[in-house]
């Protein structure tokens, strides 16, 4: 346990929670005899120095501006400077201090340390002043011989309730989804808006609003305006298409009187195919989507592609929540038998979920294969914990969770659940009356070959043959060779399988290392809510397992999975969740801007069949999504375009965009010196699966979502602007405005070709006009006219430069760059 | 502000790219994500306008900047710095029982996976050198010239046996991939010295084995991404406009920039848009510093050939200029430089014929990179240049296919210079056939807790939080021990 965490989440109660602290640091200290015979000079040392110091020198009472809760606030030290020399600790002003060798400067004041106790300080900073509190040996033994039946709250012989004394429990994201402020219609909180002159307040309010509000007041924030249209559309546009609108489109919203006309946007764009591409692109970041296996071949997944796809279509139907994650979870364990639908395949291709993170085919050359079987698991236990529950389970993988009600042994148990998973590469992803005809066709062309490879084989024997021997067999060959590429292959899926007769135990890893099997555990959902084994029906061909858990976690009672997905919608939306933390949404994330509001989505979503599509449309109809972006106005931020939202916006302005849904990746062509990033790609195999292929040209302007996703290496636009690393779950991307970026732009070849698109574009259809081409040009990059200034400007840069300079230059502004 | 003259317009683009504060910077803060986090205590805070800005140390180290020198693919230590006069008597001998048993006893057991089980002495002549009389094989003699400014590393371990999980390991103290890297690391902690140059250069004619996952940001802010230098032709990929755009660029530019700052007019003084504007004036300056840098055609002809630039070898070339490269960045205030040996698809990963491999490889790095240490010394910067020459394992003792030696994770050699690290030690040792270390076994986290110490970090405060967890390049286990004895 680091004290440094604890005393941070605790602040609140920092007295008891020190006190708790010392009682568990003990029993950590206990536990650890099990594995060694005495606590460490470390442990000894650092519970002298809290025992004796941190009453004044705590995080509450920091006299001297000091603490000693972590070996970091020894070394930034205080008002007398550093107390730990992390270059030379036997030199330490903390050694000193305790020793009595600065007169007025005797600590502990009252208490002096002894002898021993100076020995031990002295041994510590000797042995480099480390700071090793925990052992992480506190395993599942809390929850060995538990006769707990119950959850937490209710049961005080719950192994979470005994280990933390219900502190972690009394948490927001554990409290029911609350309904008591579900019904915003009803409140009186329409009496304390402010009157307010400002036009938005003529707009409807839905109950979106009325919560918004009832923060605001509490935030301060009493008279927002409106976004003007143009603005407002181009926003919608790409907030939920990632295109800007076209021109066109922006001047018949702005001439169109009808009192619905914005909401029949929201629902033409809602329907747009190009909706779940935008969509999609941010479910893959938060399922770690990549093309490859990541490690030193990174061999291409050529079935990958069709999961990528699945995500988009799932968004683009709308498919209930609920049933996105059964089936990502376990959409195999929903069939019986083979596929008999394509709503069967579509499950099987959904299981890739399961496969996408990074896997180290290398491994059993050297021996090393358990070790990737156990990253493998982890990796499908961490991001199932991260993408549907906002849990931070990486961090009970070595030791109890530090701050929430994690024990180590709930990881295991949650890992349990995916024990049996298997790689399906080799199933074939057909529908059985298609296999069937598949064989049938296959079994008849093999008849056709049988007797023509006799022939071969009897012509072949003859001794000294003919020139006409020769010339049949060869004639023969070829038939066959024809006949051969008639055979039909099914296609395959990157998919997962189980096989009933060979389920692993799971066993707690000590410290989270493979080769340190403790306790077997059976798979459970974490013990604050049911300390035993979870029940679980096997299914016909596989374990049940995941489809138990996929069945707890997409339920109206879990206490996370709604919050966390409608959090993940209002960040896309606004560009900040109402929790910032969207994969934490423990003692360690951030509490929600307004739980209310928060509650009120998580609840609509479940009343509404976990529509998704029914929570955004609620968002961008409301009025706090219409207003106008001010900067210290929540909720809305100003926000720079994605790597993708870019690149697409530049083709579509241009008119290169190519809207056609991709199958296979398209590979863009980049420089071979950023190939060789990986030398793999110069060791590339028959069955090119480690190098790069780069797409026809003809075929690269679809949208960026197509493009391939290989983890090592990466598409220099893309990395440049932000793409997340693939290896694990990315719940918010962080935005950065850095120099290369501007060059990128200024001089990459996929700015430079738009910009050349667009110029040539405009002078075809506007020969000899710089005027008129100017205009097109603004319409087509802005949405609107150039002013007479700017029109002028032009004008004056055209007289010495090319227009598809111009053109590059509009597509390097802030105009274009960022949504407002 | 549209259409002003010039002059004022320059100005006020100068002052925004030079740094800003108030509100615009901490509306800037939160919106890229560099916010403290609630309850942090972590003190860094950074300019997202100029993320590169040096910042202070956490206590004085003993080095401003690293040069990272990464042997791809494992070279041996009993092949260069690691003599063992038993391994060469045993020769076609089996691995003497007590070692094995040693060795199976531990983690590093599969380290006899897909070898012989008959070790092979080392090909070469070895020599002592220097006035600590330290061996080192024929492989390198003029690094051997500089054996007296080497702390060479005898006990080095790693957790996998693999390249791309060691090589992970190495560089962001992981097996897996998704972690941040050294380099990120430390330019997230300290900036840089020169705002118009990346913080953090990688140089490389083909990348480590697991390929950019390895010298990534990971979750760090994107700012800390690595940027790839070429040392030939233009450094930067995009650096120069295309020749159709290169006369207009300045023109270009100024247009951008009217518009920009006409639609900061009407929408407001966003930090965001700020720093986008900066971002272009950055990039501009960029341009002509990235271009200047990669001019190493301008020093003198004794550097050049010193560091085998005219060699008749063309890899012997391509390193000397990685390794001058380095150099002329660093002296220009570069914080991290981490360069690659690694010229084609195999590095020194020697699992047949080991001469074949390593005698070239050997031949093409050695003089460059003493070239690289005398250079250093000359110019004064050595003491301040922290250099490391390290791979992510060694290599067997035992024969692997035709006189080659499979990897090594269980005990090899690295060496550090510079930077603070005192001159001539040596620590650490392997068992007397060179296969595991069995005195004073070094971690990688032990390694990188040393680099931060002599960088004036303090490795527990180096953290970033993501996900619940406080992420340190040492491990959220806090069991890193810094080489605390070879700091000066």
């Amino acid at each position: 346990m680091n004290c440094d965490d604890f005393a941070r989440h605790f602040g609140r109660c920092i007295v008891v929670a020190f006190m708790v602290w010392l009682g568990t640091h003990n029993a950590i200290v206990a536990d650890e005899t099990i594995e060694s015979s005495e606590p460490s000079i470390e442990q000894r040392a650092i519970a002298l120095l809290l025992e004796k110091c941190a009453n004044c020198h705590g995080q509450e009472k920091r006299e001297g501006e000091f603490s000693v809760i972590s070996r970091a606030d020894l070394v930034r030290g205080g008002t007398l400077g550093s107390a730990l020399d992390a270059m030379k600790p036997q030199q330490s002003l903390l050694l000193k201090v305790v020793q009595n060798e600065l007169p007025g400067l005797e600590m502990p004041p009252k208490n002096p340390l002894t002898e021993s106790e100076i020995q031990l300080v002295k041994d510590w900073l000797q042995g480099g002043a480390l700071w090793i509190t925990s052992s992480a040996a506190n395993t599942a033994d809390a929850n060995a011989n538990s006769t707990a039946t119950g959850s937490a709250w209710e049961d005080a012989n719950n192994p979470v309730r005994k280990k933390w004394f219900g502190e972690r429990l009394n948490h927001w994201s554990l409290h029911p989804i609350s309904a008591s402020t579900m019904n915003p219609e009803n409140s009186s909180l329409a009496s304390k808006i402010p009157p307010s002159e400002s036009a938005i307040y003529q707009l409807p309010q839905n109950a979106l609003d009325v919560l918004v509000d009832q923060r605001r007041i509490e935030l301060g924030i009493n008279s927002v305006s409106q976004a003007d249209k143009a603005t407002l559309l181009r926003r919608l546009y790409l907030d939920v298409t990632g295109l800007p609108p076209t021109h066109d489109e922006v001047q018949s919203f702005l001439q169109d009187s009808d009192p619905d006309a914005y909401q029949k946007r929201v629902d033409q764009l809602l329907s747009a195919p190009a909706y779940g591409e935008h969509f999609g692109r941010l479910w893959l970041d938060v399922v770690r989507y990549s093309d490859s296996n990541g490690f030193d071949w990174d061999e291409y997944r050529p079935q990958a592609w069709r999961f990528r796809n699945y995500v988009i279509d799932a968004w683009n139907d709308d498919l209930p929540y609920d049933e996105f994650i059964v089936e990502q979870l376990a959409g195999d364990e929903l069939l019986t038998g083979n596929p008999q639908h394509e709503q069967d395949l579509r499950r099987l291709v959904a299981t890739g979920f399961l496969r996408l993170g990074p896997f180290d085919n290398a491994a059993p050359l050297f021996n090393e294969q358990d070790r990737s079987r156990a990253e493998f698991l982890s990796d499908i236990t961490e991001t199932a914990g991260s993408a549907f529950l906002g849990q931070t389970l990486a961090c009970c993988r070595c030791h109890d969770h530090k701050t929430d009600p994690w024990l180590q042994s709930d990881y295991y148990r949650f890992k349990a659940f995916f024990a049996a998973v298997e790689f399906g590469d080799e199933t074939p992803l057909e529908v059985e009356k298609r296999r069937e005809e598949i064989n049938q066709h296959n079994t008849q062309i093999e008849t056709e070959i049988a007797p023509l490879q006799a022939e071969v084989d009897s012509l072949s024997k003859t001794e000294k043959p003919s020139k006409e021997i020769k010339v049949k067999i060869a004639t023969l060959k070829d038939d066959i060779k024809k006949l051969n590429n008639k055979l039909l292959h099914p296609q395959r899926g990157l998919i997962v399988r189980e096989d009933l007769n060979k389920i692993p135990a799971t066993h707690v890893f000590y410290q989270g290392d493979h080769q340190a099997q403790r306790e077997v555990v059976e798979p459970g959902i974490p013990s604050m809510f049911q300390p035993n084994s979870f029940s679980v029906t096997a299914t016909e061909r596989t374990s049940g397992r995941r489809l138990a858990l996929a069945r707890w976690i997409a339920s109206p009672e879990n206490p996370w999975t709604a919050r966390v997905i409608v959090n993940r919608l209002w960040l896309f939306h606004f560009g900040e969740g109402l929790v910032r933390t969207p994969n934490d949404f423990g003692w360690s994330g951030e509490a929600p801007e307004s739980i209310a509001l928060l509650d009120w989505l998580a609840q609509e979503l479940i009343q509404h069949q976990w529509s998704l599509k029914h929570i955004q449309r609620l968002i961008v109809s409301s009025r706090t999504y219409q207003e106008a972006t001010h900067r210290d106005v929540w909720p809305r931020k100003l926000k720079r375009l994605s790597a993708e939202q870019l690149r697409d916006s530049m083709l579509a302005v241009s008119g290169l965009l190519q809207t056609r849904q991709a199958t296979s990746p398209i590979w863009p062509p980049v420089p071979e010196d950023v190939l060789k990033a990986n030398p793999a790609t110069l060791d590339d195999n028959e069955t090119k699966t480690k190098g790069w292929y780069p797409s026809p040209s003809q075929e690269q302007s679809v949208r960026s979502v197509y493009l391939v996703q290989k983890r090592t290496i990466r598409v220099p636009f893309m990395e440049t602007f932000d793409l997340p690393d693939n290896s694990v779950s990315c719940g918010c991307r962080t935005v950065s405005i850095v120099a290369p970026q501007a060059l990128s732009m200024l001089n990459g070849d996929w700015a430079t070709e738009a910009a050349e698109g667009l110029a040539h574009r405009v002078e075809k259809a506007l020969p000899g006009s710089t005027s008129k081409q100017i205009e097109a040009i603004f319409q087509a990059v802005f949405q609107r006219q150039p002013s007479d200034i700017e029109h002028q400007r032009c004008v004056q840069f055209l007289e010495t430069r090319r227009l598809a300079e111009l053109t590059r230059a509009l597509l390097n502004t802030n105009e274009f760059a960022f949504v407002e | 502000m549209f259409l002003q003259p010039l002059s004022n317009r320059r100005l006020f683009l100068n002052q925004l790219a030079t740094g800003f504060g108030g509100m615009a910077l901490h509306g800037l803060l939160q919106a890229n994500g560099y916010s403290q986090e609630k309850g942090n205590s972590n003190p860094r805070s950074i300019d997202p306008l100029n993320p590169y800005l040096a910042r202070r140390s956490d206590f004085p180290g003993t080095a401003k900047s690293v040069i990272f020198l990464f042997m791809v693919g494992g070279p041996s230590q009993i092949d260069t710095y690691d003599y063992k006069p038993l391994l060469q008597k045993l020769d076609g001998q089996k691995v003497p029982v007590p070692i094995r048993d040693a060795v199976t006893k531990t983690k590093h057991a599969n380290v006899f996976h897909g070898c012989k089980e008959e070790l092979m002495a080392s090909p070469y002549r070895w020599a002592r050198y220097g006035d600590t009389g330290r061996w080192v094989s024929q492989l390198f003699p003029e690094t051997a010239k500089h054996i007296d400014d080497l702390c060479l590393i005898h006990s080095m371990q790693a957790d996998s046996n693999n390249h791309a999980p060691a090589s992970y390991q190495l560089h962001t103290g992981d097996v897996r991939s998704g972690k941040a890297s050294l380099g990120s690391w430390i330019t997230y902690g300290l900036g840089s010295e020169n705002q118009d140059l990346p913080g953090y250069v990688v140089l490389f004619d083909a990348g480590p084995l697991g390929g950019a996952a390895n010298y990534g940001n990971g979750f760090l802010p994107p700012a800390f991404q690595p940027t790839r230098l070429r040392d030939q032709g233009p450094t930067v990929l995009d650096l120069l406009p295309g020749e159709e755009y290169a006369a207009g660029q300045r023109a270009s530019l100024d247009l951008i920039q009217e518009l920009n700052l006409q639609h900061r007019e009407q929408v407001g003084a966003f930090g965001a848009l700020d720093a986008r504007i900066a971002s272009y004036e950055l990039a501009y300056r960029m341009q002509s510093a990235a271009f200047e840098v990669g001019q190493w055609n301008q020093e003198s002809q004794h550097t050049l050939t010193s560091y085998g630039i005219e060699d008749a070898d063309t890899r012997t070339q391509s390193f000397g200029r990685k390794c001058l490269m380095a150099r002329r960045l660093v002296e220009r205030g570069v914080r991290f430089v981490q360069l690659y040996d690694m010229p084609d698809k195999d590095g020194w990963d020697a699992h047949d014929r080991l001469t074949k491999n390593h005698d070239p490889r050997a031949r093409w790095t050695d003089r460059p990179v003493a070239a690289l240490l005398s250079d250093l010394k000359q110019r004064g910067m050595l003491d301040s240049t922290l250099v490391i020459w390290a791979s992510e394992f060694g290599r067997t003792p035992m024969m692997q296919g035709t006189n080659g030696r499979q990897h090594n994770a269980a005990g090899f050699t690295i060496w550090m210079a510079g930077g603070g690290i005192k001159p001539g030690l040596t620590i650490g040792s392997t068992d007397e056939i060179g296969l595991m270390a069995v005195e004073r076994p070094i971690q990688f986290r032990d390694l990188h807790a040393t680099i931060l110490t002599a960088m004036g970090l303090s490795f527990e405060d180096l953290f970033f939080e993501i996900n619940g967890r406080q992420e340190r390049i040492t491990g959220v286990a806090g069991t890193a021990k810094p080489l605390l004895e070879i700091l000066t």
